[in-house]
């Protein structure tokens, strides 16, 4: 990630952070500690619990722990740690990280995505006080929006994968794999002589591509009800059936929408929202405009088989 | 879609889970990772999203599996399995957010919360031959998949090049679960190709496992590192790659002889009953302690594995002593042994034997000449 957008994200987090009356973030979610720290990890599934990928105060640098520091020289060498094994490790430099040399004080407000129960007790116990509570609300709203440059990365990670698709269906798993390039998939690539699901992490961003046999206008019409200023549950509640979408960036996003329900529900969406529509076999990924949904990737007649 | 292990490996998990439940006064569990459902129930689901786990998650309430599931970090979570758990008595939770844990409290205010950790940390051992096994024959596959790859490593090639071609490999062998961006790092020769030894690396060995779009030059040392899935355990496979037809130099078999040395200090060592501070400190006999320690900051010099990819016992993490002497090996162990021997302009080896530790020593499994450089 370039310096000056992990920057603006970092703004833009601590700006929320303050209007929350939270004093860190401290995030097991690799995709969020990325956006809040600007660095690279080597992708693997399931890290990050229950030490957290990134710790953020309510000002100044984020701190990162990471097996790599060569994906962290934006940071100062005192806001990277190495990767912990070991859970006390955390809580005997935590306080330094949320407080700096006079410490973090007491009854500290921690925003959290989800941790070990055990993990949870050794931070409140290594901060007195402290209270911990739900980051992720916070962190959708931030996140939900990407610039304008994001969206274009988005799109033609988008367009790569949907391309690596293709090859897959003509030349089954194979030739999927050897047309991703080497991208990391982040979900089993499931691949038949009708069908092809596949999802990818490629210079920190995410996308996915799903072509197989489904009814186009169902997917057609679940595009017609993503409507910027409309809320999560709002939205979930007109999808037709069997429709499911995700925010998808970094890494799979709020809001999550699926069955008549959302989370976080009263999340709004808003023009800059990239959103992965899934249904039967088939997936679209869409951006929101000021003038109403862009596709990223093919359309809904493309996608269906 | 939801899908099983084979019986026989999930017998064996269960066996021992329950085991633990009863002796931790465990009632039920609510698991939200999904290595975790899939070492207590043998259920994973192909649609999870792995990267975060948000889209398409997969939980265990008790002995009901659910896929899709709702995100641990929402209430709505426990609306959906409230009925699956016990109105009393202790439940273990891996994974939770903070609205979740409330929503649990408000609902089951007499179901005391417990740390799955502790219940997945006692169920690891002592593993059954079924399961050894299997964690034999992931690992044995990679390593055929590696092996593939040696006379790819050349100059002109790039390091993500190879991490695509070893997917492809892999694949071919039965292998298409990597849980780890495949790692084809070249490795920094000198202090000033390695910037990021700063702060805490600042005195360790350089040491790179990022792939990226580099093209390899002639004579480079590749870290090769690769982490993948097979019926609900992990295999981990290294090497150091050497992208040169000509062969290595003899300070470039001496990092190799040297590395060799080490891991089998720690081999010979390791028998059950002995601690992983015993496997460090045979890692570090004979070794001059002027230099830093002869494994990668801040990894380590040996590691179990099974159904996690890197589990305890850890030698040479950021563990304190006494917690270190308080992992002690049992028979059926699983290790990966990975020193790292780097030397200013030289370059860097580490590889990886993998042993399993029986009644009275520890046998290596792996096929491959390490302690070698691979022949093109």
């Amino acid at each position: 990630m370039e310096h000056m957008e992990h920057m603006e994200h970092l703004q833009r987090l601590q700006r929320a952070m303050a209007g929350a009356g939270l004093d860190a973030l401290l995030l097991g979610g690799e995709a969020a500690g990325q956006f809040a720290a600007g660095h690279t990890r080597i992708g693997v599934h399931m890290p990050g619990w229950p030490i957290p990928v990134a710790a953020v105060p309510a000002s100044g640098l984020p701190h990162v722990v990471t097996a790599d520091p060569d994906g962290a020289l934006g940071l100062p060498a005192d806001h990277v740690h190495g990767m912990m094994w070991n859970p006390e490790t955390l809580v005997s430099e935590l306080p330094q990280w949320l407080g700096g040399g006079s410490g973090p004080g007491t009854g500290l407000r921690i925003g959290i995505d989800a941790m070990s129960p055990g993990g949870r007790a050794l931070i409140e116990a290594a901060l007195p006080g402290c209270t911990m509570v739900d980051g992720t609300r916070l962190l959708a709203e931030v996140m939900l929006v990407k610039s304008a440059e994001e969206v274009k990365a988005l799109g033609e990670l988008c367009l790569m994968v949907t391309a690596a698709a293709e090859q897959g269906l003509k030349g089954g798993r194979t030739a999927l794999l050897r047309a991703l390039n080497g991208a990391f998939t982040v979900a089993y690539p499931r691949v038949s002589d009708r069908s092809v699901q596949v999802a990818i992490r490629r210079e920190g961003m995410i996308a996915e591509a799903r072509l197989g046999p489904g009814d186009a206008a169902r997917g057609e019409r679940a595009l017609e009800a993503l409507r910027t200023g409309c809320s999560a549950g709002e939205v979930a509640a007109s999808l037709p059936p069997g429709v499911h979408v995700t925010g998808i960036g970094w890494g799979y996003e709020a809001p999550l929408m699926r069955d008549g329900w959302a989370t976080p529900d009263d999340l709004l969406l808003q023009p800059g929202a990239v959103l992965a529509v899934r249904w039967d076999a088939c997936g679209v990924t869409a951006a929101l405009d000021e003038a109403g949904t862009r596709l990223l990737s093919w359309s809904p007649e493309e996608v269906a088989l | 879609m939801i899908q099983l292990d084979p019986p026989e490996l999930i017998a064996a998990r269960k066996r021992r889970v329950e085991q633990s439940a009863d002796a931790l006064g465990v009632d039920s569990w609510l698991l939200t990772t999904s290595q975790a459902v899939r070492t207590v129930t043998g259920a994973w689901s192909d649609e999870v999203d792995l990267f975060g786990e948000w889209s398409c998650p997969i939980v265990a309430a008790g002995s009901t599996v659910i896929s899709p599931a709702v995100p641990p970090s929402a209430a709505r979570l426990i609306d959906e399995v409230v009925d699956l758990l016990p109105v009393s008595g202790t439940v273990a939770v891996d994974r939770i957010g903070p609205l979740a844990m409330a929503r649990l409290s408000e609902l089951r205010p007499e179901l005391a919360v417990q740390d799955a950790a502790i219940l997945l940390g006692m169920s690891k051992v002592p593993r059954e031959q079924v399961e050894i096994d299997a964690l034999v024959e992931a690992h044995l596959r990679t390593e055929a998949a590696l092996a593939s790859m040696i006379d790819l490593v050349v100059p002109g090639v790039s390091e993500r090049d190879l991490a695509g071609e070893f997917s492809v490999r892999a694949a071919e062998r039965g292998l298409d679960r990597l849980h780890v961006d495949t790692v084809f790092s070249v490795l920094p020769r000198e202090p000033a190709e390695a910037p990021w030894a700063r702060g805490s690396w600042q005195g360790r060995l350089p040491y790179s496992e990022l792939t990226t779009d580099r093209v390899l030059a002639e004579g480079d040392h590749v870290a090769f590192d690769a982490g993948v899935g097979h019926l609900g355990y992990t295999a981990d496979v290294g090497w150091t790659l050497h992208a040169s037809a000509s062969g290595p130099s003899p300070e470039e078999v001496r990092l190799a002889t040297q590395w060799d040395e080490v891991a089998r200090r720690v081999i010979d060592a390791a028998k059950p009953g002995v601690s992983a501070s015993v496997l460090r400190a045979a890692a570090l006999e004979g070794w001059d302690p002027s230099l830093p320690p002869p494994w990668p900051y801040p990894l380590y010099v040996a590691h179990g594995v099974g159904t996690e990819l890197a589990e305890p016992p850890f030698a040479g993490a950021d563990f304190a002593p006494d917690a270190e002497a308080a992992m002690v090996l049992t028979e059926g162990n699983v290790l990966m042994i990975e020193p790292y021997i780097w030397r200013q302009g030289v370059g860097g080896y580490r590889a990886e034997y993998c042993a399993v530790v029986g009644a009275d020593s520890t046998e290596i499994v792996s096929s491959l000449p390490y302690g070698r450089w691979p022949e093109h």
